[in-house]
């Protein structure tokens, strides 16, 4: 009896030593080449795009067409791709207003357009201008959200929050008064979406830039962007002439026009981009002896302009696709520049089966 | 006399050992294609690496039609990096057409891929600048590595450029 047990312990721990090692035995079937060859092409196909001048050609010619259809020929048709240019304005920014159509068309009046566009760094760039009083009617492909009054903010605070998280632009070109940081509706706008808050000082006369010099800060390059579409320099002062007792609005992180302890304009990135630029009066004019007007304040319309090219994102899109939820994706980044203007080049590609 | 426990013990052991023998043994014909396979797709980017980026012996382009033996490797930069040059991919073209044998085994010698490779450089209408096609063999595996350049025709604008390598083995 007792050899018979010792048989069935011996089988019973035979059964699971071989069902235990089958696990060490399977060869498991992984390849990275499927991946690694997907990228190579990925690589090889913006590479070549930029060293052959097509990227910078399309910002030349504000038309991605060119890029797309060589990206389109290039990957393999079971791919899906995104591509976008990220650090340089891009050759077309689109403006919806929340505001009327003649208001709309004050503002675009200021930008100084030549038909739409204005030329920076010898490269045309595009200004489209939509308006709508309602904010329910915002365009949906606008670069930039513009706001004229602090009062179209009340109880906005959640959507322009909203906005942000997306990756959308939201701007305000408005006076401020201590009523509006006071009223319960419109103040949490202002410091929750525009990072604004209320200062005790006054401006001390004319506004200049804050640390242009700095690489790292939003006035570099605004300031690049003022120098690079006019002919004035950074080092220009700006004379706002606020209202008495209006934007009295603090310095610091973001501010990209100072006078003493008060800023004029100042912008705020948190995914989107706000921006605050204080109102000004852009119309002014002077007649000169020989019949020609000078504007006024022209320099603080080239820094509008400026201010709406950092508004804008940056972001030159090439080709955009909603990123797919479930199967991974491959991401890219080129180096490349535009004149002066650094960008990187982002591509993200997934197989469009998975 | 041999004990029953004994034997068992001994028919167990023999029994695992032949069990972990046959099961390696069933599964290194799949992990040598594999292998066999991973080495064919490593060689194909080797080689168009080779062709992309190396400019070869200086002056192959002339040499190749009168003096073979004194071009030891080719390339087809032309000596800007993702920038092919017109002449080297016509001397390239020139060598594999019309297709002579020792053109082909010359050319498998400078590209050293072991078993046989393709070379085919097309423009964006898809018309071929270069066509020298892998060495028939049949029932073999074989990958073609994309690599998309340029076409330097300075002073006019560059051309995208697509050059497939295809390795058999």
């Amino acid at each position: 009896m007792k050899g018979f047990v010792r048989i069935l312990e011996a089988l019973i721990s035979s059964i699971i030593l071989f069902t235990s090692l089958t696990y060490f035995f399977t060869a498991y079937d992984y390849s990275f080449w499927n991946t690694a060859s997907l990228r190579t092409l990925m690589q090889d196909a913006v590479s070549a795009l930029y060293l052959g001048g097509a990227i910078n050609d399309s910002f030349y010619s504000a038309d991605p067409a060119g890029v797309k259809a060589a990206l389109d020929s290039i990957m393999p048709p079971t791919t899906d791709y995104s591509a976008e240019i990220r650090g340089a304005p891009p050759p077309e920014i689109k403006i919806h207003c929340v505001c009327a159509i003649a208001e709309a068309d004050v503002v675009r009046a200021r930008l100084g357009l030549a038909g739409t566009f204005f030329m920076y760094n010898e490269r045309v760039v595009s200004v489209i201008m939509s308006a709508d009083p309602d904010i329910n009617n915002v365009d949906k492909a606008a670069d930039i959200i513009m706001f004229l009054r602090p009062a179209d903010l009340a109880g906005r605070e959640q959507r322009l929050g909203n906005w942000i998280a997306q990756g959308r632009n939201v701007m305000l070109l408005a006076d401020i008064q201590k009523t509006d940081f006071d009223d319960g509706n419109i103040g949490p706008s202002l410091s929750n979406v525009f990072g604004l808050q209320w200062s005790e000082s006054a401006a001390a006369g004319a506004g200049a830039f804050t640390q242009a010099g700095n690489v790292r800060t939003i006035p570099y390059r605004i300031a690049k962007y003022f120098a690079g579409s006019s002919d004035y320099e950074s080092s220009e002062d700006f004379n706002f002439n606020p209202l008495a007792g209006a934007n009295q609005i603090s310095t610091g992180e973001g501010s990209v026009v100072n006078s003493g302890a008060v800023s004029f304009v100042k912008g705020r990135e948190a995914g989107g981009r706000a921006l605050w630029f204080a109102a000004y009066d852009g119309e002014a004019s002077v007649l000169n002896g020989d019949g020609s007007v000078t504007i006024v304040n022209d320099d603080i319309n080239k820094l509008l302009r400026a201010a709406m090219m950092w508004e804008s994102g940056e972001k030159y899109v090439i080709t955009e696709r909603d990123l797919p939820s479930r199967q991974p994706y491959m991401r890219y980044d080129f180096p490349g520049a535009v004149g002066s203007d650094p960008y990187m080049i982002s591509i993200l590609i997934w197989k469009a089966f998975y | 006399m041999l004990d029953i426990e004994f034997i068992l013990a001994i028919a167990i052991f023999i029994g695992t050992a032949s069990f972990i023998l046959l099961t390696i043994n069933s599964q290194i014909p799949f992990l040598e294609e594999k292998s066999d396979f991973n080495n064919i797709i490593a060689e194909s980017y080797r080689i168009s690496d080779m062709l992309a980026y190396g400019s070869g012996t200086h002056g192959w382009e002339t040499l190749i039609a009168g003096r073979p033996e004194d071009v030891e490797m080719i390339g087809l930069s032309s000596g800007r990096r993702f920038y092919l040059s017109r002449e080297k991919l016509n001397a390239l073209h020139g060598l594999c057409n019309p297709p002579v044998a020792a053109n082909f085994v010359k050319l498998e010698s400078m590209l050293a891929s072991g078993g046989g490779a393709g070379i085919q450089v097309t423009d964006r209408s898809g018309n071929a600048l270069v066509s020298c096609p892998p060495p028939g063999s049949a029932g073999v595996s074989e990958y073609t590595a994309r690599r998309v350049l340029l076409l330097d025709r300075f002073p006019l604008p560059p051309e995208l450029l697509t050059l497939d390598v295809t390795v058999t083995g």
